[in-house]
């Protein structure tokens, strides 16, 4: 055993020198009922702290500590989630104690940890600790466990709820090109090549130079992917995405991209290409590449989740004055089908140090937070912070105006829901588009500080989300969500490279389409049923137990 | 380091009082490569286990030569073999003949002000990262608007889509390494050729020998151990077609013809987590650079009577 630490000491030496400095007290001081919990996190750029505060002094975390006697010590933190999952694989693989809560999205991570016992299950403190409206929340979502749900059907992580549909896409589309050429908002696929095939020869920019492309998107990470993605496309043919793992109609979960919908959805991505609708190096353009050519003002139409409305849409406005961007429905295929990449339930579960002792504080906490994004809270009766989120003015009326906020600050406004251990104000799925729809389509006036965030968004972002959430029934989530299974792991990476290969060289006609036919029997001779047959195994496990 | 066979009475004897300062002066490098080369080296045997990071060398599964059979029953590990030695051996041939021949012509620019500057700005990428150059070749290549397809306009040739296309994607790999890495051979050659003993050149010109028949017979001769060297050196890099410059340019689109075994290795253990399989290749990989590297040692011992032991 000894020879086998210095072995991994000496690897992750090289590695990773610089974390050496970063100690790990274990100090639990624990007088007057406070108690300490250990934890990490990624603190990206856009973390913002006000002169003289950080991740350990703030004002959530100070509040934490003085309200509920819950001490929450950030001990290390990495700028993105690469360094944090490979600190966290070292601390698993070299026997360092792990923080007591901790956030893990990566599925293969969090099945390792819980492998390793190293974590402890969560069933009997959601019991015994959890609030009734947290429990409530967690009832709403059994899916949301899935992803750190073990093969005995044992839950080990509580879920970071995602949005619901927060980074669902629909589609923008240059208006002011529309109306320089007196066209109309295309509602089907057949128009939308129209409209398309003028952006590219009509010169809609008015520019005198063939300078225009259809759309941008970005095929490098996969087609349903988080911006200028294509599964819309596919969408309009069948309710399969390639890489996302949906049920047919016996309700099996079935492989997206060995579909026959798939087949009509790359016959057009095919089309589309040829007709110089797309980038010519479509296929080797990732998300952010993607953007360029629509941020640039060459591109007529982006899908993008209503997010996009800041950036990169707000970057095309900036680009080009005369820039008029409008959200969309997503159009549909023959017979009115439509499909969109649904997001997940979740980013991340939260697991627990088997050595922790105090996950009722946790809850406690967790509580209090989602308390403030469902308006009933004790603590944040009228904001989360005063100065920070909402002022008082002379009347002692609640202000949330941002711009007023800064004045008396003197300081840039800053969220103090990212100092939360939830990263965000914690959302519970589709809440917050049913609220942008509710503003958009009323004249109500925001009630409370989470309220009066997402009402005070553009215009175009509450369209946005409302057309969004109008198109709800057509979401395609992946169901898959649980960690590689075996035969994932020994095959994925020729699989994927099978995918990815056939994909690309169909749409550049460097093969035949009926090179798909070829592709679906030689992903389900190498592994592709096998891997089919463990999905659906473990999908009845999680499952069963709900 | 074996001792020398006992000449009790030779200078050369064991004598740690006349010798400890080498010797300190030798350890700290010793301990460096125990530790970061050596050290990590056990690491190996993951490639016989199923290594399981929680239960690490010593209590994983051992499975035997299981990933090495694997290894050969896909095609794309063939392939990949096989890219990484057409890639590598194309490196080799044009990385040394290229740097030659240019410091050959250089050595006959008598301007040394013009050829200070050429030497320069040939030498300039080298310091550059295939990061940074990766970046800039994606922008050069691009067939909307880069630069190189911008001035193939000019002669009516369409766009060539060189980072996307398997006819064009290894010449492109092949030629921006040269363009990276020629600067810097170019001066190891310009300094062998400067040790040249000019006497020869006087005799030859007496004989009457023309520039030509001079750089054959004379500069060339000279300069074959420092070349074979150079060779034997490279030979033993033979399997690293460049992880740095493959991972930056490559795409699914060029899969067939660029995917080198160490980018091979990078997606299997570190993007899809099967670490054993990962560690196989890259043990196979070693293991056949090993058989080069002898190979080219004894090769270079008989024709250059170069050797370090």
């Amino acid at each position: 055993m000894k020879g086998n630490k210095l072995v991994l000491s000496a690897i992750s030496m090289s590695a990773l020198v610089m974390l050496a400095a970063c100690g790990n007290d274990e100090s639990e001081a624990q007088e007057d009922g406070v108690v300490t919990m250990t934890t990490a996190r990624t603190l990206g750029d856009d973390t913002v702290f006000r002169s003289g505060e950080d991740v350990n002094n703030n004002p959530v975390v100070n509040w934490a500590r003085d309200d509920l006697g819950l001490n929450i010590d950030t001990i290390w933190t990495v700028p993105n989630d690469e360094q944090y999952n490979t600190r966290l694989r070292l601390s698993m693989s070299s026997g360092e104690s792990l923080p007591d809560v901790f956030l893990v999205s990566d599925g293969q991570l969090k099945a390792d940890l819980i492998e390793s016992g190293m974590v402890q299950p969560i069933e009997d403190a959601i019991e015994e600790h959890a609030s009734d409206r947290l429990k409530e929340i967690f009832d709403q979502f059994p899916e949301a466990f899935y992803p750190s749900t073990n093969e005995d059907g044992v839950r080990y992580g509580i879920p970071r709820l995602s949005g619901g549909n927060g980074s669902d896409p629909l589609l923008w589309v240059r208006q002011d090109w529309l109306d320089n050429l007196g066209l109309e908002i295309p509602e089907t696929l057949e128009e939308m090549e129209e409209v398309m095939d003028a952006f590219v020869n009509q010169d809609p920019n008015n520019s005198g130079a063939d300078d225009t492309i259809g759309v941008s998107l970005a095929t490098m990470n996969g087609m349903a992917t988080w911006l200028a993605d294509s599964s819309w496309i596919f969408g309009a043919y069948g309710d399969f995405l390639p890489g996302h793992w949906s049920p047919d109609a016996s309700g099996e979960l079935v492989y997206g991209t060995v579909q026959p919908s798939i087949k009509d959805g790359l016959e057009t991505l095919n089309d589309w290409f040829e007709s110089g609708y797309l980038d010519p190096e479509v296929g080797i353009l990732d998300e952010e590449n993607a953007i360029e050519q629509f941020v640039a003002g060459n591109a007529g139409f982006l899908s993008a989740p209503p997010w996009g409305d800041g950036w990169p849409i707000g970057d095309v406005v900036e680009n080009d004055p005369d820039a008029v961007v409008v959200p969309m429905a997503l159009p549909s295929g023959e017979g009115g089908q439509t499909g969109r990449r649904g997001e997940g339930l979740i980013t991340g579960s939260f697991l627990f140090n088997s050595e922790f002792e105090h996950i009722d504080r946790y809850f406690e906490y967790l509580d209090e937070i989602y308390g403030f994004t469902l308006g009933e809270s004790d603590y944040f009766a009228d904001g989360m912070f005063e100065g920070y989120d909402f002022i008082y003015d002379e009347n002692g009326e609640v202000v949330y105006d941002y711009d007023a906020i800064e004045a008396e600050a003197g300081e840039q406004r800053v969220d103090p829901g990212r100092y939360m251990i939830t990263r965000n104000v914690p959302t519970i799925p589709f809440m917050l588009y049913d609220l942008a729809s509710e503003f958009h389509e009323t004249d109500r006036e925001p009630e409370n500080a989470y309220e009066y965030g997402i009402a005070s968004n553009n215009a175009s972002y509450l369209e946005a989300a409302h057309i969004v959430k109008e198109q709800d029934e057509h979401r395609i989530e992946n169901m898959f969500t649980g960690a590689p299974t075996a035969t994932m792991s020994d095959r994925s990476e020729h699989l994927d490279r099978l995918e990815q290969e056939m994909i690309v060289d169909i749409i550049y006609g460097n093969r035949p389409l009926d090179y798909f036919d070829e592709f679906v029997e030689q992903w389900r001779s190498s592994g592709g049923d096998q891997i089919t047959e463990e999905v659906n195994a473990w999908y009845d496990e999680v499952t069963s137990g709900n | 380091m074996a001792k020398p066979k006992s000449k009790p009475s030779s200078p050369q004897r064991w004598d740690f009082k006349q010798t400890w300062p080498l010797h300190v002066l030798v350890w700290p490098a010793v301990i460096v490569a125990l530790v970061f080369q050596y050290g990590p080296m056990f690491g190996i045997v993951m490639a016989f286990q199923d290594y399981r990071p929680w239960l690490g060398f010593l209590g994983s599964e051992w499975v035997g030569f299981k990933h090495f059979i694997t290894m050969f029953e896909y095609d794309y590990a063939r392939q990949v073999i096989w890219n990484t030695l057409v890639i590598s051996v194309l490196k080799l041939v044009f990385g040394l003949i290229v740097p030659l021949a240019f410091a050959l012509l250089l050595n006959e620019v008598y301007h040394m002000k013009f050829k200070r500057t050429v030497q320069t700005i040939v030498y300039l990428p080298y310091f550059l990262s295939w990061v940074i150059l990766g970046g800039m070749l994606i922008d050069i290549l691009s067939p909307t608007g880069g630069i190189i397809n911008q001035f193939l306009g000019i002669f009516g040739i369409d766009p060539i889509f060189f980072l996307g296309s398997n006819d064009w994607f290894r010449t492109t790999v092949v030629i921006s390494d040269l363009w990276k890495e020629t600067g810097f051979n170019t001066i190891v050659f310009l300094a062998a050729i400067t040790v040249v003993n000019p006497n020869l050149y006087e005799a030859a010109v007496v004989d009457g020998a023309n520039r030509w028949k001079q750089t054959w017979h004379i500069t060339l001769p000279s300069m074959r151990p420092i070349i074979i060297v150079v060779a034997t050196l490279s030979l033993g890099n033979i399997l690293n077609a460049g992880f740095d410059q493959i991972f930056n340019l490559y795409n699914p689109l060029v899969y067939q013809t660029g995917d080198i075994i160490d980018t091979y290795v990078y997606r299997v253990g570190l993007v899809s987590g099967d670490f054993s399989y990962g560690t196989a290749v890259g043990l196979f990989k070693s293991f056949i650079g090993l058989i080069l590297i002898v190979l080219g040692y004894h090769l270079a011992y008989r024709y250059a009577n170069w050797r370090i032991f």
